[in-house]
């Protein structure tokens, strides 16, 4: 039914750009340090450093050795609708007009975008002042227009001829981070750095093209490509100092990325869907993806269409990691509280960090019998912010996020973060 | 005091943290590209703006294919245009290659259209597809040759406003001696003769679907020869409808030709103020060399005379659209011809 034929085809669109191979992650935040909502820096101790800072490898309270594996932090937020939206989105059909009418409303004139980020750890090991890590990250946006989004809730118009595809468009980045980390003391001061290794997944910008709309015929053909670049390799360096004025109190700050590369491989993959009428009147979702990853050729520097040339345009765009600085402080007055502070600033350019270009952070923890209990809130300083809970029970830890990222063409960013890790650590503290 | 000399490095090495420049994307820099295309067929493009995609079966043998950038040259359009040489120039296609073009900075950029200067006579390409969002042309062409895309000049654009107004010109005047071996010949179009006179106008349900709408390039030429009360020959009418969508971001084309001709029943009629070609037919189809025969009626020619006023033909082509509705309508295009014997 063509109602239905332009939903699937708007979800399968999504699906294509958000998914289709496995997402590999690099962490940047372990669920304990999210829990305290990133005030993370002077508190982080064992393997929780190697991201973080190097330096705290040789602070009191690190231990012998410790092994997280896995974990995992993924990030998703919405412009217009909340994610409690997304049931009703994800079964639009079922949802009542008003229903979808009420979510559109959310919408702006501009369109929606989704974003995501994911980290995934797979390994993070420390034993004394010597640290390894291997992690994997994921990061994706895709906006959609808002007549996108009517085709896929209330399907086409036979005699609507105004669709617009705007700036539907998406991009992504994968890739892995393995990190070797060191601490010294020096003197009272601990110092230490982090070489990172970073292997490039897959590089994506992806756009769909406005449509050709055949009066006569009554015919419409949507061009949706994606221009790939797989692989590539960079490297980076991150330096760290840590100082203890007093047992119980911290200050922690590090540069991550002080120096840095990131080449991208030039072996550019090109994905092509043409949606016909055919496709919107017998929706095959799972076959319209088949078709857009069996669509894959390679392109060579001077044969690439004007239209490939235009959708490839922003691939390497700051497809980087930025120097980032941070400096935190922690501040133990009990044996079982901690409090932490930090500041988080972007000293370059670079889209493969998190999307704040500065932040800052309060935090505290707390032990109690059997558990330990977190929260913490955050904000860019501008007009997003967030606010974080967590647990750690025995080896698992959990922390969880809202997050509120501004507002944009009159309706907001929202989403949430989650996050899980098995964290094992020896009781026995390094001195 | 070291320490202090520590903390002073780490605010030094602060200031001194940078990114990365951005990795340049590997399309070639160079403003021409060569390429041996076979039958499988394949892709030119350069930075400047142009790509040629050539699809399989186009070419038999393997060709040395060149796209290259001209300087700006003038043009008979509108402003000085960029010019790219597909060559070798003259090459025919066995399929039609699309070219895609970017297209300049101009108000009136869903009227840009693609022109090829070939060999056998420049081709100005009025079924070119406009994407102003991507700000990308596409055509198709079937001979290398000097391509340019260039907004029409005024002289070739006839714009419809409403389905009842439509922009005319001065009339252009038909000669015709009656009597004998006479002939009637019309022969508008072509660069630096443009048709004066003509009319566009559509149907108002295809115009309430558009943003705006215009004919491009129209060409007429032919040919009628009177002998008595019979009459040889044929004339031809080609055009291009560009419409410019509601969205305002695309521009489509619906275009069509028309072929008049006698048939074998056909009489020459006169009366004092008109002269009557009776059973000629119309055989009316899509524009190029394999357009797709649309319609086929037989109806009387109608040709006033020197004193008679409003003279003219009118040629339509006609299809159905989706109307508010969801039912399908008639909607149609036409082009109408002054038409006058002296």
């Amino acid at each position: 039914m063509k109602t239905m034929s332009f939903r699937g085809i708007g979800f399968a669109l999504l699906l294509a750009a958000i998914t289709a191979v496995p997402s590999l992650a690099q962490v940047s935040l372990t669920p304990r340090g999210m829990g305290m909502g990133g005030a993370f820096v002077a508190v982080a101790r064992g393997q929780e450093v190697i991201f973080l800072n190097p330096a705290n490898l040789t602070l009191p309270g690190t231990p012998q050795w410790s092994l997280a594996f896995p974990q995992l932090v993924v990030t998703g937020t919405m412009l217009g609708p909340s994610f409690g939206d997304l049931p009703d989105i994800q079964n639009f059909d079922e949802a009542s007009d008003a229903r979808r009418q009420e979510i559109l409303a959310t919408i702006p004139e501009s369109g929606t975008e989704l974003n995501y980020d994911l980290r995934f750890p797979a390994v993070a090991w420390q034993v004394g002042h010597l640290a390894l890590g291997v992690s994997y990250g994921s990061i994706g946006q895709h906006t959609v227009s808002r007549d996108i989004v009517e085709l896929i809730f209330e399907g086409y118009e036979d005699n609507r001829t105004d669709y617009s595809v705007g700036n539907t468009a998406g991009s992504r980045a994968t890739f892995w981070d393995i990190a070797l980390a060191y601490g010294r003391k020096v003197g009272p001061v601990s110092v230490g750095a982090t070489g990172h290794y970073i292997h490039g997944g897959t590089l994506l910008r992806s756009r769909l093209f406005e449509p050709r709309i055949d009066l006569e015929a009554q015919d419409i053909e949507v061009d949706y490509l994606s221009v790939l670049a797989r692989g590539g390799q960079g490297f980076g360096l991150d330096l760290g100092a840590a100082y203890q004025p007093m047992p119980n109190v911290t200050v922690s700050g590090a540069i991550s990325n002080i120096v840095s590369t990131m080449d991208w491989s030039e072996d550019l993959v090109v994905r092509d869907l043409t949606l016909t009428r055919a496709d919107f009147d017998n929706p095959e979702p799972l076959d319209i993806l088949d078709r857009y990853e069996e669509s894959e050729r390679e392109v060579d520097s001077d044969g690439a269409t004007l239209r490939e040339m235009e959708t490839a345009e922003l691939l390497y765009s700051e497809a980087y990691f930025p120097p980032i600085a941070r400096l935190g402080a922690a501040w133990q007055p009990r044996g079982g509280t901690q409090l932490g502070v930090s500041v988080e600033k972007h000293l370059g350019d670079g889209r493969l960090a998190g999307p704040w270009d500065q932040k800052f952070a309060l935090g505290v923890q707390q032990k109690i019998p059997l558990v330990t209990l977190r929260a913490g809130v955050a904000t860019d300083l501008d007009s997003s912010s967030l606010i974080s809970g967590g647990i750690t029970i025995g080896v698992l830890e959990v922390g969880v996020a809202k997050l509120n990222a501004g507002e944009f063409d009159g309706a907001s960013r929202s989403g949430w973060i989650g996050s899980f890790g098995v964290n094992v650590e020896t009781p026995q503290l390094i001195h | 005091m070291k320490y202090d000399f520590l903390l002073a490095g780490m605010a030094a090495l602060a200031l001194g943290a940078c990114s990365p420049d951005d990795q340049p994307l590997p399309f070639g820099t160079d403003d021409e590209v060569t390429k041996v295309i076979g039958s499988e067929g394949g892709t030119l493009s350069i930075p400047a703006g142009a790509s040629v995609m050539i699809p399989a079966g186009a070419l038999d043998v393997a060709v040395t294919v060149e796209l290259a950038v001209r300087d700006l040259l003038p043009t008979i359009y509108t402003a000085d245009a960029l010019f790219f040489d597909v060559s070798p120039v003259g090459t025919q296609l066995n399929v039609p290659a699309e070219v895609q073009i970017r297209i300049p900075d101009s108000d009136d950029a869903w009227l840009a259209s693609v022109v090829n200067h070939t060999p056998s006579g420049v081709e100005e390409i009025g079924n070119t597809r406009v994407d102003l969002a991507a700000g990308i042309a596409a055509a198709d062409i079937r001979e290398f040759g000097m391509l340019a895309l260039v907004v029409p000049g005024a002289d070739a654009v006839f714009q419809v406003s409403t389905a009842t107004a439509s922009q005319t010109l001065a009339p252009e005047a038909i000669e015709v001696v009656i009597g004998g071996t006479d002939s009637m010949t019309v022969g508008c179009g072509t660069p630096g003769d443009r048709c004066d006179g003509l009319t566009a106008s559509a149907s108002a349900n295809l115009l309430a679907r558009v943003e705006d709408a215009a004919a491009i390039f129209p060409v007429v030429n032919g040919i009628l020869r009177f002998d008595g009360n019979t009459v040889t020959g044929e004339i031809d009418l080609s055009t291009s409808f560009r419409l410019k969508m509601e969205s305002g971001q695309i521009a489509e084309n619906v275009t069509f030709s028309a072929h008049v001709e006698p048939t074998a029943a056909t009489v020459v009629t006169e009366t004092s103020t008109e002269i009557h070609l009776t059973n000629m037919v119309y055989r009316i189809s899509e524009a190029g060399e394999s357009g797709e025969e649309i319609n086929q009626f037989v109806d009387t020619l109608v040709i006033p005379k020197a004193d008679a006023a409003d003279g003219s033909v009118t040629v339509s082509r006609d299809f159905q659209i989706q109307g508010e509705e969801g039912q399908l309508e008639n909607a149609s295009v036409s082009i109408t011809v002054p038409v006058q014997l002296f």
